[in-house]
């Protein structure tokens, strides 16, 4: 069995390991937080065993002007070994090092910084700098560090970084960010017909599960963007994602979202062939009731054509009295009405 | 411990190779223990490649380090790396 999130965190692990992913394919049997937990231990492991020596470095790095450790570094140091030095430095020293190392060195650095370590330094260099760092990684298609580096970068960077990359790109970058805030930093600089893109990337994508996990931890304001541009797609990509939320039990997040749409967008996201499916619509219903969204619900079932609501007589949650009944009591003034529909659907009104 | 006698089981041994190879107490793994050995024992393989890549990796460049350095600094830079001449 394969458990949900593991198979990037598979990747994510590999990339520290220096491996193919494919080596690693039975740790997609672990759930995603222990690979996660296992890899920060490496990330650990790895600073923990040679502190002391790359103190010493960083302390050896003073004997020299920032040009002459510049120099060295990429010379006989290494990207390797002087990303981890850097993680080491004051972050004044650090600055003025890396003001004289080239954009490819440190492009070659930063699959081996730590976030967590460098942010200080980052955000004391030059945002063209960064961008020609960036650029570099993006040109690499150096995904899983583009995005754990995310977090690090300036918005107005970050932003320009953003603009160079099409949907399939963003897509990559947002399967492997570490934290939801870093996806939600990316998600908020992207126009909506930019997110429309990263929608049809996710589409075709073999993530897709993982991807529609991710919107999960995203805002509501975040998810309602994104469902808004799921809305605008053709039918066969309106029913994948539907199908998709269905089947990794994510209507609890989705639903939120759909709460902010506009009720004219409704009838696209709730007639595709997936919610013909009485057990779809019961879930629905079931996760509307938790969320106590009951005037949603009876905008989404007023969306249903003519097929869906035929549909609907055969939704278990309809059948049960109790349920029905809190539909009829959460929509206030117009419960005359709205008992009327559902007695004409079939459901079990008192 | 469990197994046979007494001794520990395979996964143990393993877990516990890893834990080593981090410096984490193997308690800290025990969420791995459903993987079966050959697993466990490949991903051991891999960390132990990696840790032996980046001890390689420091040894080359203190070595190339000193020998890049102005020669004034390389006597005190040795001493402070703690590589003899």
């Amino acid at each position: 069995m394969s458990y949900p999130g593991s198979r990037l965190e598979v990747a994510k692990i590999a990339h520290v390991l220096g491996s193919d992913p494919s080596e690693f394919s039975f740790l997609a049997e672990v759930p995603a937080a222990v690979i996660r937990e296992l890899r920060h231990e490496l990330l650990a492991a790895t600073y923990r065993r040679h502190e002391a020596r790359f103190e010493r470095l960083a302390g050896v790095s003073k004997m020299v002007p920032p040009s002459v450790t510049a120099a060295i570094a990429q010379k006989a140091l290494g990207p390797q070994i002087a990303a981890r030095v850097a993680g080491v430095l004051p972050v004044e020293d650090a600055v003025k090092i890396a003001r004289h190392l080239e954009p490819e060195f440190i492009a070659d650095m930063a699959p081996h910084l730590d976030p967590r370590r460098i942010g200080p330094l980052v955000a004391q260099l030059a945002d063209d700098f960064i961008v020609d760092v960036g650029r570099l990684l993006l040109r690499r298609r150096e995904w899983v560090t583009a995005a754990r580096l995310v977090p690090v970068v300036a918005l107005e960077p970050l932003t320009e970084l953003v603009g160079l990359i099409g949907g399939a790109e963003m897509l990559q970058i947002a399967l492997y960010a570490d934290e939801p805030a870093d996806l939600e930093r990316v998600i908020d600089l992207l126009p909506d017909e930019r997110l429309g893109s990263l929608v049809q990337a996710m589409a075709i994508s073999a993530h897709l599960d993982e991807a529609v996990m991710l919107v999960e931890s995203l805002s509501t304001t975040s998810v309602a963007r994104i469902l808004a541009q799921v809305a605008q797609q053709e039918a066969p990509v309106r029913n994948l994602f539907v199908d998709t939320v269905h089947r990794i039990r994510a209507w609890e997040a989705a639903i939120p979202g759909m709460s902010q749409l506009p009720a004219e967008t409704l009838p696209a996201l709730a007639n595709v062939p997936a919610t013909l499916d009485p057990q779809v619509m019961s879930m629905v219903i079931e996760a509307a009731r938790t969320l106590d969204r009951g005037p949603w619900l009876v905008l989404l079932l007023i969306s249903l054509d003519d097929e869906h609501v035929e549909a609907l007589t055969q939704v278990p949650a309809l059948q049960d009295p109790e349920m029905v009944a809190w539909i009829v009591d959460s929509v206030g003034a117009s419960q005359r009405i709205v008992s009327a529909v559902l007695r004409d659907l079939g459901a079990a009104i008192a | 411990m469990s197994g046979l006698g007494g001794r520990p089981n395979v996964n143990e041994e393993v877990l516990a190779s890893l834990a080593g190879r981090l410096g984490v107490d193997p308690e800290r793994l025990a969420d791995l223990a459903s993987l079966d050995a050959g697993q466990l024992w490949k991903l051991d393989a891999a960390v132990a490649t990696m840790v032996a890549v980046e001890d390689n990796a420091i040894e080359v460049g203190v070595r190339e380090t000193l020998e890049s350095l102005p020669w004034p600094v390389r006597g005190a830079a040795r001493g402070l790396l703690g590589v003899e001449a």
